[in-house]
């Protein structure tokens, strides 16, 4: 399979046909997944109704580490195999990857206020995801400066794979240091510790980023190819305009 | 063969190529300001601002690293001679670490008297920034390979440095403050050896990578 989509052809026609299946699963989703968590769940004992940011703010946060992760495997692949659309991949993951770092650091410091009393501590599980963002910017500079796209691509991968390291310090923050930010509660050994009907809109709402993410890639990918394609179209057009005139 | 490598880079370092001289007059005026932002000496922000001031020295001299053997050749050179990337990594850190980080821990003592800081905190600034020392240049290294065939990418230099030394400067600071009331045994030394090895390991094989890919391997 790995060889078979060597050729972009053939990864376009899959494309095509998986994007809108992304697409509108996301949007059902997510639809859903809004009306469950602002107005059909009930609000929760603790935290009261501050606790449906929870619903925009974990996913988001989820959403952000899966696609470095992500852009890591496939600058490996990238790199160790020189597969063509690992780097296409990578890159079209990037701002995505970005924009859901920047939501969950927006909504985490917006649910911080009520719930904690500050916007902002610099605790491990805050600034390791702050720093997650800043490895996103230097990611998406090295494609931005690096003007040979082959050279380009090799040292993005170099940086991608070196700033995995953040990702697990972003797991596991909330163990290591034991401050503000609350330890996972749903994947913990003895089942998640959270109420049915508020597991079910934050399953929806993490079901919809990720189907999210992944339509943005696709659509990245295909513009990525559909880019490449007419850049290699447009000498010819121009020496024919030059023998009519 | 990184002996060769060394001897080379200390004999232009010893003729005024490394820029060790500006980085140091750079971590005194930052030391130098920061005294008269802040209102006078500040005595318990001292072991950070000294920190700071070491890690964006550092960072100021990244494109002396590889930029100018990348760009008349010497690195190309090396390689058709057979030098593996791993000696040319090893020698360069062994360098900036000599020329670069070594005269900015010598000046940190009278830097730190300049901000009140006493006897103690003074030597756990000076032990933490030994022990973070090999963390700071091998992710200083990995940026300067990345960006070596790139004139003017001290921006982007920055940028991809900064977000890998933030955990090495947290713990830095947090050692260098533990050290007067826990010593040597304070935890935070532990951990920012354990950061140092992280980055050397990662650091160096990255480098090596990075000239590489710049070579256009």
């Amino acid at each position: 399979m790995f060889s078979y989509f060597a050729n972009p052809q053939r990864f376009v026609r899959l494309a095509r046909w998986l994007t809108p299946i992304f697409g509108w699963g996301a949007a059902i989703t997510l639809v859903l997944g809004i009306w469950q968590s602002l107005i059909a769940s009930p609000p929760e004992a603790e935290h009261g109704e501050t606790v449906r940011i929870m619903y925009v703010h974990v996913p988001a946060a989820w959403s952000a580490m899966a696609a470095y992760s992500a852009i890591a495997v496939a600058s490996l692949v990238s790199f160790v195999w020189r597969h063509p659309l690992a780097d296409l991949a990578a890159r079209s993951l990037a701002i995505p990857g970005a924009a859901f770092t920047a939501l969950a650091l927006i909504t985490g410091s917006l649910w911080g206020k009520p719930d904690w009393g500050t916007y902002w501590q610099w605790d491990g599980r805050m600034t390791s995801v702050l720093i997650l963002f800043f490895i996103y910017i230097g990611y998406m500079a090295i494609w931005q400066v690096v003007e040979d796209k082959k050279r380009a691509s090799r040292l993005a991968a170099i940086t991608a794979m070196i700033g995995w390291v953040n990702i697990p310090i972003i797991k596991f923050s909330v163990e290591w240091w034991n401050t503000l930010h609350q330890p996972a509660t749903v994947s913990m050994p003895d089942g998640p510790g959270l109420a049915a009907e508020l597991l079910l809109p934050l399953m929806l709402m993490a079901t919809g980023y990720t189907l999210l993410l992944g339509w943005l890639t696709l659509r990245g990918m295909l513009a990525e190819i559909a880019t490449a394609k007419a850049s290699r179209q447009t000498k010819p057009a121009a020496s024919v305009r030059v023998e009519t005139l | 063969m990184i002996r060769a490598l060394l001897i080379r880079d200390l004999r232009l370092a010893a003729r005024g190529a490394s820029g060790s001289g500006l980085a140091l007059a750079f971590m005194a005026l930052f030391v130098l300001l920061c005294g008269l932002a802040l209102g006078g000496s500040q005595p318990a922000l001292g072991p950070g601002l000294l920190w700071l001031a070491a890690t964006l020295s550092a960072l100021l001299g990244l494109d002396r690293y590889y930029q100018p053997d990348q760009q008349i050749g010497a690195l190309a050179e090396m390689h058709l001679a057979g030098v593996s990337g791993i000696s040319i990594a090893v020698g360069k850190c062994l360098t900036i670490a000599l020329t670069g980080l070594a005269p900015l821990i010598i000046v940190s003592p009278f830097l730190a008297l300049l901000l009140g800081m006493e006897g103690p905190a003074i030597i756990g600034t000076i032990i933490s920034l030994l022990i973070g020392g090999p963390a700071i240049i091998a992710y200083a290294s990995v940026t300067a390979a990345l960006l070596a065939g790139q004139r003017g990418g001290g921006v982007l230099a920055v940028i991809l440095t900064a977000p890998l030394l933030i955990p090495v400067l947290i713990f830095g600071t947090e050692a260098a403050v533990a050290f007067p009331t826990d010593g040597l045994a304070a935890v935070q030394f532990r951990i920012l050896a354990g950061l140092s090895f992280i980055a050397l390991s990662l650091g160096l094989p990255a480098t090596v990578a990075a000239l590489a890919a710049n070579r256009g391997a």
